[in-house]
């Protein structure tokens, strides 16, 4: 699937009596492709996120349009949008992202029965390759944080979607655990997916296909040794 | 579909936050069913003791605790006996305007089998009866003979089954309908059966009212007036031209009554309004904090592909399932406590109580689960939008 983002501005009205405009993603066009990990690298507040939440048909752009295969997923109204994006897109949040009340499996199915393909063999078979097996009728407070995003990566390739969408995935772990998890995403794109990946961990940039840097709201693609760019 | 089961585990996996809303709409349940029961059977009492004394004027003895007794009897039950020479009945009679008459005879049991305390006895006469035996709920073919009695609907004896009275062996022959008045626990016969009861009491030393006997004495009169007459004005003439009695109009000594169930009815209406204005802001509030509380988890929801309708849903499934699970109990505790209790309550409160009927019971509850359930909707509609519109890209970086 190519997924191309034309022309994307975001811009924010602060709350407050200033009422002031903040522009959090100035104009930008990217373009992203199955089998490679793209990285976006970027200081707290730069709006990768942004850019993040609108590739992933999240938030919505101030102007421009993002395409899946030439298709305008903004043109969609909500309901079609959502199943849209439980089909194609696979999101992983910043921080714990596990429903509590639910079982490690459970969450994994969740996004599956959306689609009403709930196949628990498919379920197992992530747990297996993220390394859950054993806790799979465990609850999300008795896991540890890199299990917690281990976790959240199952649950975003449960229903096969053609893009992976991963916000800073390794904040917060510790090495063992950041390399599991970039190892898994990197993986992921091996396998034919498009994985975006916006964070500030220097070490995803040995992951990466392309990387892009994130500045005020300005993406620019990095060019030559992938660390030196990091 | 584990979708479908989110909000039942949602509610299951917080007992304590789900048990306190399940309790506020029980609450309400309660209030609304119960306070609907208990009005419309204040109001059902009324109504049925109206028809029920069948009379347009009831006169008693002229001393002044009579009319207080009589009303005793018909509101709580509390037997009483007071007397008149039987021959006022006749003097009665022929005033003006009056077409039917019919005296009873006020006796009080000892304690009878049936009945673990005193229970009134009214003799009354077939002949000219035209208040009693139209209550009959099962009814015999044929006049009420030797040791025969009809019982009231609160006895426990049935029809065909013997009680003993002073040691005779009654049979009951007939039942009457429920009044929700005390006339439910008094047993009905001919004088000549009182007759027989009076002398085995002497027989058995008790000695009750030896002196006093239906030959002589009439407790009270019933009286139909004639079409075209007025009412007032025919109870005014016999209280001018028959000495010794107190005739009332059965709607005056009604409208005491009615005016004390009206104000009970009032603040039984203010009570179930109360608390549904104060289960449905502490609802509101308790929604509200909980979509602060919950901003995440649903936008964890919206990223995973759920569309804003399903996050509106989710929402109102687990108020629509807190509600259900309220009325359920506020339904069962209510008919647990406000049907059984029904006559102590009648007590207390010293107005004629008659529950509702099956039909109208269930209409009442199917209102009042509506209205809670209506209510839960409604106070969760707002959190359900919030939640549904909230911006899932701000929530997830707020909560790092």
């Amino acid at each position: 699937m190519l997924i191309r983002a034309e022309n994307l501005r975001k811009s924010y009205t602060k709350k407050g009596r200033s009422g002031r405009t903040v522009s959090a993603l100035r104009e930008t066009d990217i373009e992203l492709e199955s089998g490679r990990l793209t990285v976006v690298f970027g200081r707290s507040g730069s709006g990768k996120t942004t850019l993040l939440n609108i590739l992933s048909g999240l938030v919505r752009p101030t102007e421009g349009r993002v395409l899946f295969d030439g298709k305008d997923i903004f043109s969609l109204a909500d309901g079609e949008l959502s199943r849209f994006r439980s089909r194609n897109i696979g999101y992983i949040p910043q921080g714990q992202s596990a429903l509590s009340v639910l079982t490690v499996e459970e969450n994994v199915l969740l996004p599956a029965s959306l689609i009403g393909d709930e196949s628990a063999a498919e379920a197992e078979r992530l747990l297996d390759i993220v390394g859950l097996t054993e806790l799979r009728n465990a609850y999300p407070n008795e896991l540890s944080g890199g299990e917690l995003r281990r976790l959240a990566v199952a649950r975003a390739l449960i229903n096969k979607p053609a893009v992976i969408f991963a916000d800073e995935p390794t904040n917060d772990l510790d090495d063992e655990n950041t390399r599991l998890v970039l190892d898994l995403l990197k993986r992921t794109a091996e396998g034919g997916k498009a994985v975006v990946v916006v964070t500030h961990e220097q070490s995803a940039a040995a992951y990466a296909d392309v990387i892009y840097r994130m500045d005020g709201g300005v993406l620019t693609e990095g060019k030559g040794c992938n660390r030196e760019i990091a | 579909m584990l979708r479908k089961k989110l909000p039942l585990k949602n509610l299951l996996k917080k007992p304590f936050r789900t048990a306190a809303l399940v309790l506020i709409a029980a609450f309400m349940t309660a209030a609304l069913f119960g306070g609907s029961v208990a009005s419309a059977s204040l109001q059902n009492g009324l109504e049925s003791l109206e028809k029920r004394l069948g009379a347009d004027i009831i006169v008693v003895p002229e001393e002044a605790e009579a009319k207080i007794e009589l009303e005793n009897i018909l509101l709580q039950g509390t037997p009483a006996y007071f007397y008149m020479d039987k021959s006022l009945r006749e003097r009665i009679a022929a005033v003006d305007g009056v077409e039917l008459t019919s005296a009873q005879y006020f006796l009080v049991s000892a304690n009878a089998e049936c009945c673990s305390v005193q229970v009134q006895i009214i003799g009354f006469d077939e002949a000219t009866d035209f208040t009693i035996k139209p209550w009959l709920k099962e009814t015999y073919s044929d006049t009420l003979g030797e040791n025969e009695i009809i019982v009231g609907s609160s006895l426990s004896t049935q029809v065909g089954h013997s009680l003993k009275l002073y040691g005779v062996e009654c049979k009951a022959v007939g039942k009457l309908d429920a009044t929700g008045t005390g006339l439910d626990t008094a047993i009905y016969t001919t004088n000549d059966t009182v007759r027989t009861l009076i002398r085995a009491s002497q027989e058995k030393g008790i000695g009750v009212l030896a002196k006093q006997s239906p030959d002589d004495v009439i407790s009270s009169v019933y009286i139909k007036v004639k079409d075209g007459y007025d009412i007032a004005e025919v109870a005014g003439n016999i209280n001018l031209t028959v000495d010794g009695v107190e005739a009332v109009r059965t709607r005056s000594m009604i409208t005491d009554t009615a005016d004390r169930l009206s104000a009970i009815s009032g603040g039984i209406n203010a009570a179930r309004i109360a608390v549904w204005v104060l289960a449905a802001v502490i609802m509101t509030a308790a929604f509200s904090v909980l979509a602060g509380v919950r901003r995440r988890e649903f936008a964890v929801l919206r990223t995973i592909g759920f569309s804003r309708r399903q996050l509106g849903a989710e929402v109102l499934s687990e108020s629509g399932m807190i509600c259900a699970a309220g009325i359920a109990a506020g339904l069962i505790v209510t008919a647990l406590t406000v049907f059984p209790f029904g006559r102590l309550i009648e007590q207390r409160t010293g107005l004629p109580y008659l529950s509702p009927n099956a039909a109208a019971s269930t209409g009442y509850a199917l209102t009042a689960a509506a209205a809670v359930l209506i209510t839960g909707a409604l106070s969760s509609a707002y959190s359900a939008y919030r939640l549904s519109r909230a911006d899932t890209g701000n929530i997830l970086r707020e909560g790092d």
